[in-house]
């Protein structure tokens, strides 16, 4: 398992969470809990049990941290934030795209990530948060229109 | 929505292209996935249509997370939009979830 392609946004960034499965057979997908989890948030059910759920996490150098297992979060809620943006599983292969938001505090970054239904446990920490804030002082606002 | 206007024209367009996404991942259930996987590296090649509807699906909860997380779909409607969108789909992913669960 590991943690690839960060790219950097004006308010945030987005990083690829690979994963290698060493059974080509392999029929688990993390797409399916963190699915599980958002219609079990919609029909006003019980979530998974905490086995079958996917969780990840990341803790800055403030101390601050931010989760996931594919629930919604709206408008209102928590002031970081981590979405899932896609991704594929199956396989060899899974890959899980999240995005940030707001920007990392310059520092190390403790990337998570926990999911026991397919005995995966992960702990990696870069140190990473002033690249991404140097990166994204070079990003362009691209929405708003010139004269 | 909190504390702010909401713009209905941006809001219907959300709503729209949510609901859209949603009724793609459905269509996803009849593509070709032997054509598919074709054009795909080995390593990457989907094993069960499950997997590609479910990609698509998670596509679909990304663009109705960040609705709600801009304002532009509140949670009630969010919730309105996954809850009952097209229970045919969810059965299917019952379905294939057991199917395949349960090996060869």
């Amino acid at each position: 398992m590991g943690v690839t392609a960060f790219i950097a946004h004006r308010n945030g960034f987005a990083f690829t969470v690979n994963m290698l499965f060493a059974d080509p057979q392999n029929s688990l997908t993390p797409l399916r809990p963190m699915h599980q989890m958002k219609l079990a948030q919609a029909r006003g059910e019980d979530a998974p049990p905490p086995g079958e759920q996917f969780h990840i996490g990341l803790t800055f150098s403030d101390g601050s941290s931010v989760t996931s297992s594919g629930e919604f979060v709206f408008e209102g809620g928590p002031e970081t934030y981590l979405t899932l943006l896609d991704g594929s599983g199956g396989g060899v292969v899974s890959t899980l795209r999240w995005y940030v938001e707001p920007l990392p505090p310059p520092g190390p970054i403790a990337f998570w990530c926990e999911w026991p239904t397919a005995s995966l446990s992960f702990r990696h920490q870069l140190v990473i948060g002033t690249e991404i804030q140097d990166a994204a002082k070079e990003s362009k606002d691209l929405g708003r229109k010139t004269e | 929505m909190t504390g702010k206007q909401r713009d209905e024209r941006l809001h219907r367009k959300a709503v729209e292209l949510v609901r859209a996404a949603y009724d793609i991942a459905d269509r996803m259930r009849d593509v070709d996935l032997a054509a598919l996987n074709e054009a795909r590296r080995p390593t990457l090649r989907y094993h069960a249509q499950y997997e590609l509807v479910m990609e698509f699906i998670n596509r679909a909860g990304a663009m109705l997370d960040f609705a709600g997380q801009l304002g532009l779909i509140d949670s009630d409607e969010s919730v309105a939009i996954l809850r009952h969108f097209n229970p045919d789909l969810y059965q299917w992913l019952a379905d294939e979830d057991k199917r395949l669960s349960s090996g060869p």
